[in-house]
């Protein structure tokens, strides 16, 4: 604990410092998640609209989820080099597989009868998808986004082995100079990190459902 | 390029054969270590509702917590080496396990037990005749995502002087040198994704055989539950 309390450690001007490493993993988290949202979402419209893909794209995601992080990374070297690129493109990819199966998964949960009513009042394709679909879909959406988050929060930690700079990186130089103390602050915050990213997002969740059963899929 | 990779695993310098062995072991120990832990506890625990709930609680926490934290975590108490990563291995993969256990015996139907009592089973014959069969393949998932998460993790272990795979992606990383970083990469993620559709083959077969042979809509509920075991976070 004296690692985190101590203040020489909380510099903003040293770029190893605790608030910076926490804003690295956090910035590599959001980007991670955003852009694994943004190829998640048109592929989930696909499959929902086209049944027979949703077993290939599952399967094709859940093996490479299986592919461990730290060979992934390594292997993307010669052609990404030692940047923030060889660790989000597994981090992206990692995602697909929670993302996916929940975004089909919350729009299959939406009652037809809705979209019944949505389209007997005259609503457009987009209207109904944007109107009534998704913001009944939001629910378990979210509960998708959270396992997504949680797991991105950790494989992330390894990053500093590739160059970028987050909490990990306590971890590493501490494992290298024998410094227990400082081990032990990276675990110590990576988890906190990790925890409250779960505890926030599971407060959305709630909130979001509004007393609605929610039947998450991950 | 495949001829470098063939001379790395050939020279006698990078002894191949003892770190495949060390990332074999590796694997199979904390996986063997963790069903033996957290299976029975499972069935005793699921058994009251307090132990329970604490059970699936703690156990939800510990997986929120990163693998690479978990791993590190062991340095300073534990030291470097085997040992150490062996015993971090095994509680990563405890709370998939316990989770999945607690959650299978929770499901049996009351009727079911009620129905073997009523035959007159002791409490020894519901344990392996009636508990036991139905909670397997659910057991059996939760032994598949712990499996994977443990084998993905094996090379993280070289972190902390747990040898094997991680080795030679350790080397590659740090001198930038191709032959170790694929020998490694690619022996793990063999392994990881071996284990992985082993383990589902497996899992298709634990259980009853009536289960097995039942409607289509159970075999696909049974896969269902397996593939939203596996999203533990692995790192």
């Amino acid at each position: 604990m004296s690692y985190i309390l101590n203040g020489e450690y909380w510099q903003m001007s040293d770029p190893t410092s605790i608030p910076n490493l926490l804003i690295g993993h956090i910035v590599m988290t959001v980007v991670a998640i955003v852009l694994g949202l943004a190829i998640a979402f048109p592929i989930a419209l696909v499959v929902v609209r086209y049944k027979r893909f949703y077993l290939p794209v599952t399967s094709a995601a859940g093996i490479i989820y299986t592919f461990p992080s730290l060979a992934f990374m390594a292997l993307l070297i010669p052609f990404t080099g030692l940047s923030p690129a060889t660790v989000l493109v597994p981090l992206v990819l990692y995602t697909q597989v929670v993302l996916i199966r929940n975004i089909v998964a919350a729009i299959h949960a939406v009652d037809p009868a809705l979209l019944e009513v949505g389209r007997a009042m005259g609503m457009s394709g987009t209207q109904l998808l944007l109107r009534v679909t998704l913001p009944l879909a939001l629910p378990v959406i979210v509960a998708g986004v959270r396992v997504a988050t949680v797991t991105t929060i950790g494989i992330a930690s390894i990053a500093p082995l590739f160059g970028v700079e987050n909490l990990g990186y306590l971890i590493f130089q501490g494992i290298n100079f024998s410094y227990g103390e400082q081990v032990m602050a990276g675990v110590i915050l990576v988890s906190l990190l990790a925890i409250g990213a779960d505890l926030t997002l599971l407060g959305v969740q709630s909130i979001l459902s509004r007393g609605r059963q929610i039947a998450a899929v991950a | 390029m495949l001829q470098q990779i063939l001379q790395f695993i050939a020279d006698p310098q990078n002894s191949f054969r003892s770190e495949t062995v060390a990332t074999l072991e590796l694997s199979f120990i904390p996986v063997i270590a963790a069903i033996v832990i957290a299976c029975p506890l499972g069935i005793l625990v699921a058994q009251r509702p307090l132990p329970a709930f604490l059970a699936a609680n703690t156990s939800g926490l510990v997986r929120a917590i990163p693998t690479l934290a978990i791993l590190a975590a062991a340095l300073p108490y534990l030291g470097t080496g085997f040992v150490p990563s062996a015993i971090a291995l095994t509680v990563l993969g405890i709370p998939p396990i316990l989770l999945n256990t607690v959650a299978g015996t929770r499901s049996i139907d009351p009727a079911v037990i009620d129905a073997a009592r009523g035959m007159g089973m002791t409490g020894w014959q519901l344990l392996v005749r009636v508990r036991l069969p139905l909670i397997l393949p659910v057991m059996a998932a939760g032994v598949r995502t712990a499996a994977v998460q443990i084998v993905a993790t094996v090379p993280l272990a070289a972190l902390i002087g747990g040898g094997g795979y991680g080795d030679y992606i350790l080397q590659g990383v740090n001198l930038l040198s191709m032959p170790p970083l694929i020998v490694g990469s690619a022996g793990i993620a063999i392994l990881a994704v071996g284990v992985e559709l082993g383990l589902a083959a497996i899992q298709r077969f634990a259980g009853p055989r009536y289960l097995r042979a039942g409607t289509d809509a159970q075999a696909t509920n049974d896969e269902e539950s397996a593939h939203a075991e596996i999203m533990a976070p692995v790192a």
